[in-house]
């Protein structure tokens, strides 16, 4: 019997103990990338189209804490459950001016302006809000994927013949990396949702 | 007296543990892992498609209307508009010609049957009149 009692206690602070460290008190953010010392990486200049034809580059996100990833609208294997995942942090901060979600597609041959316009308003989603990439250079997002540190590339081998990482990239306002979750678990987005929150503590806090 | 209670208990314990097993949900066990391999990765594993882009499974009109010809459309996909509880969808699905008539058959009876859906099981009978009666369909290719 004291047995018993001494395995429930120690199950019941157990669980107190995993509720105490899932409450949403801000958490301090690492700074990810290589960088020179006393410095923090910074992802370096870009410019693409997003789906209403507009030239976006590094001077819109400027200010703006956002969330970045790399798909295709034709992936047949995990695009779909990115997509639904990051739409929980569309809905999530549909109405914050402070951020911002940038999709690039890895196949701008067949994901033209007007078919990623077709495909954002299908989600129902804003063009302001949620931006869906691309580049007349069909090249160009295999080396931008590189400087978010996110792996993509050709791949004939596989169905959809692209091959890619994922992995949604958490920004901050001066787009330094902050963090890196697996866009198909749906714990990890809860978890960069709870960080988007960290981040906009971070700046009120004027750090 | 007393030891054989303690013989009984796990004995109990573990005839539970196999009529639970046996009577509930696994039913449609086989069609289940199928679904995750072939279907779930663009209609979710709780059947809810993407909302606008990929018509949802769970809960859907269009499955307990058109079961049978769910058979034809997995092994030759489908392309154009399709409308599921009154939204319109317009995004190509690829066949799986690779997914056999028995299997095709598991999926369809596990859709109707999981996530709230309720449906009387397909005979393997009617699969395979359905994809003997596909309408001259090609199939979408992959991606």
């Amino acid at each position: 019997m004291r047995n018993i009692s001494i395995v429930f206690g120690f199950l019941l602070l157990l669980i107190s103990c995993s509720e105490a460290g899932s409450e949403s008190e801000p958490r301090e953010l690492p700074f990810l990338g290589i960088a020179e010392e006393g410095e923090h990486y910074i992802i370096p200049p870009f410019a693409f189209v997003d789906q209403e034809g507009a030239e976006i580059t590094e001077s819109n996100v400027d200010g703006k804490i956002h969330v970045v990833d790399f798909f295709f609208t034709s992936c047949p294997d995990i695009c779909p459950k990115m997509n639904q995942q990051m739409l929980r942090v569309y809905d999530e901060y549909e109405n914050d001016d402070e951020i911002l979600i940038l999709s690039h597609t890895l196949d701008p041959k067949r994901d033209t302006v007007e078919a990623l316009k077709t495909f954002s308003e299908g989600l129902g989603v804003s063009s302001e809000k949620w931006k869906m990439l691309s580049s007349p250079d069909h090249d160009y997002v295999f080396e931008v994927c590189k400087t978010y540190m996110i792996a993509a590339g050709p791949d004939e081998s596989i169905m959809g013949g692209i091959f890619h990482s994922g992995k949604f990239v958490l920004l901050d306002k001066e787009r330094r990396v902050r963090g890196f979750y697996e866009g198909t678990d749906e714990d990890e987005v809860s978890k960069l949702i709870q960080d988007i929150k960290s981040l906009k503590a971070e700046g009120q806090k004027g750090a | 007296m007393k030891t054989l209670l303690w013989l009984i208990w796990p004995l109990l314990i573990l005839a539970g543990l196999l009529i639970y097993r046996y009577t509930s949900g696994e039913k449609y066990g086989a069609g289940k892992v199928l679904y995750a391999k072939h279907c779930a990765s663009c209609h979710m594993e709780d059947g809810s498609g993407l909302r606008g882009v990929i018509p949802p499974l769970a809960q859907a009109d269009f499955v307990n209307e058109h079961a049978a010809d769910m058979a034809c459309l997995i092994r030759y996909g489908m392309e154009g508009e399709v409308v599921v509880n009154g939204r319109t969808y317009n995004r190509p699905m690829y066949g799986h010609a690779d997914i056999k008539e028995v299997e095709i058959r598991n999926i369809i009876n596990y859709i109707k049957n999981a996530w709230g859906n309720k449906g009387a099981e397909i005979p393997f009978k009617d699969i395979e009149v359905a994809l003997e009666n596909c309408p001259d369909m090609v199939a979408v290719p992959a991606p």
